[in-house]
């Protein structure tokens, strides 16, 4: 089970530009209305990226709102413990592959390959671009879907995300030997999950 | 097996990921939903931030004075206000329809809800990326099929299947690793290596191993078994944990 992020490695500070952040607050200290407009700010800033691991840590693309929405709640929960000397993503990736268990765990859910999402997303590229990027992303996603969810969580931080297995094994509170091995088997996994899935995808594509 | 598989991913597949790295915005929509809903959320519930332990499966707490103090702009005294702000903020941000909708849909949660974190209304197959655990004694070393040749349907299972039992030897070995007792462990990977010499996690064995050699001193034979394992897996990601601990050996 992948573990929300330890106290040790927790708290203080307001990691947000204060540009963004709103002035609303009244009757509240300073620090609390820091706090929160940190909070609200890594919200709006940080939205797209819990949603993205989150499809990329399985959730059903039906499921992914309500999924979201528990993350930042714990995410809320767990604020004061965020510790701003840290990068944010793999703090709130580590809250996001905790739903994702729970999400896969208690809701015996069939996950199903996702392409994209029932809505439009926020942004369309060239036509051809996006189809090809369509189909990629449908091939990494349902190639990640065949790799545990502890050494997804690995993968995932260490080859897509791109940070350092010291920042992701701390994350993710496990020590760093466990983390190499999790994302030594993870890329066998992967690399077998794109090579039987490629050709069956090409396929389709052409038909 | 995996004495042929490289440390790193094929370059094919390093672009592909490369391709697909990036972070792709939500669906128009969603953000304003979610974020609706987790102020109503924070609201109804009064969770709060806590002090507590992470990962320790506390639910969220129930004051409600600190839930709206996040929110102060939509924070409402009576239990009347609370139900009108979601539609004060759905008006706010997007006209009375959405308003209408977000007030149908939002789902509050009660602070004695269940462990589960997400409810969810269709109850299908459940997949287990696990697998099912296996029959130690099954699978003969080299049974596992090559990947390029795995049927979509079965051959996963199959080589999760083997994995979680080379797993479960191996978890013998490391939670006697964990517990101090080297001697344990160092049975465990042998058993291991009979069963599965060139196993998934044959590394992962070897690591261990050799971190049972030197906790009992034997440090010749830790550093013969780390030289044998460079030879074999040359480029492995487990070879800096293992340099540490034949590193860490040499000090006094």
């Amino acid at each position: 089970m992948t573990m929300l992020p330890r106290p040790s490695q927790a708290p203080t500070v307001n990691p947000v530009d204060p540009v963004c952040l709103g002035s609303d607050e009244g009757g509240a200290t300073t620090d609390d209305r820091a706090r929160q407009a940190a909070f609200r700010a890594v919200f709006q800033k940080e939205f797209d990226y819990v949603w993205t691991s989150l499809r990329r840590l399985g959730v059903d693309t039906r499921d992914l709102e309500d999924v979201a929405q528990d993350v930042f709640i714990h995410v809320h929960h767990r604020w004061p413990e965020y510790d701003a000397k840290r990068p944010i993503r793999p703090w709130l990736f580590a809250f996001a592959a905790r739903c994702a268990s729970d999400w896969r765990r208690l809701a015996r859910h069939r996950v199903e390959v996702m392409g994209v999402s029932g809505e439009p997303a926020g942004v369309a590229p060239r036509a051809d671009d996006a189809l090809e990027r369509s189909r990629d992303l449908a091939l990494v996603l349902s190639a990640l879907e065949e790799i545990d969810l502890d050494r997804r969580s690995v993968f995932i931080l260490h080859e897509l995300d791109e940070y350092s297995m010291k920042e992701v094994t701390e994350v993710l509170g496990i020590p760093l030997f466990t983390g190499y091995s999790r994302l030594r088997v993870a890329r066998q996994e992967f690399t077998a999950a794109v090579r039987r899935l490629r050709p069956e995808q090409a396929g389709r594509g052409e038909t | 097996m995996t004495t042929s598989d490289p440390p790193l991913l094929d370059a094919d597949v390093r672009a592909l990921l490369k391709r697909t790295a990036g972070i792709d915005p939500a669906p128009a929509g969603a953000r304003m939903r979610v974020e609706t809903r987790v102020l109503a959320r924070i609201l109804e519930s009064g969770v709060r931030p806590a002090a507590g332990g992470p990962g320790d499966g506390s639910r969220a707490g129930t004051s409600p004075g600190t839930a709206a103090s996040v929110f102060p702009a939509i924070a409402a005294p009576s239990g009347l206000a609370r139900r009108l702000v979601p539609l004060a903020v759905s008006f706010a941000l997007g006209g009375g329809v959405g308003g209408f909708v977000v007030s149908r849909t939002m789902r509050p949660v009660a602070p004695s809800a269940p462990a589960a974190l997400v409810q969810v209304a269709r109850p299908i197959e459940v997949v287990r990326p696990d697998g099912p655990t296996s029959n130690l004694a099954d699978p003969p070393a080299g049974s596992l099929p090559a990947s390029g040749g795995l049927d979509r349907s079965e051959a996963p299972a199959s080589a999760r299947s083997r994995l979680a039992a080379e797993r479960t030897l191996l978890d013998v070995a490391r939670g006697a690793l964990e517990r101090g007792k080297p001697r344990v462990a160092l049975a465990a990977t042998t058993r291991h290596e009979r069963v599965y010499r060139d196993g998934v996690l044959a590394q992962e064995r070897e690591a261990m191993a050799i971190r049972a050699l030197v906790m009992l001193d034997r440090l010749s034979d830790a550093r013969q078994r780390a030289a044998r394992f460079r030879a074999r897996f040359p480029g492995s990601v487990l070879w800096p944990a293992i340099e540490s601990i034949i590193g860490a050996s040499h000090t006094p």
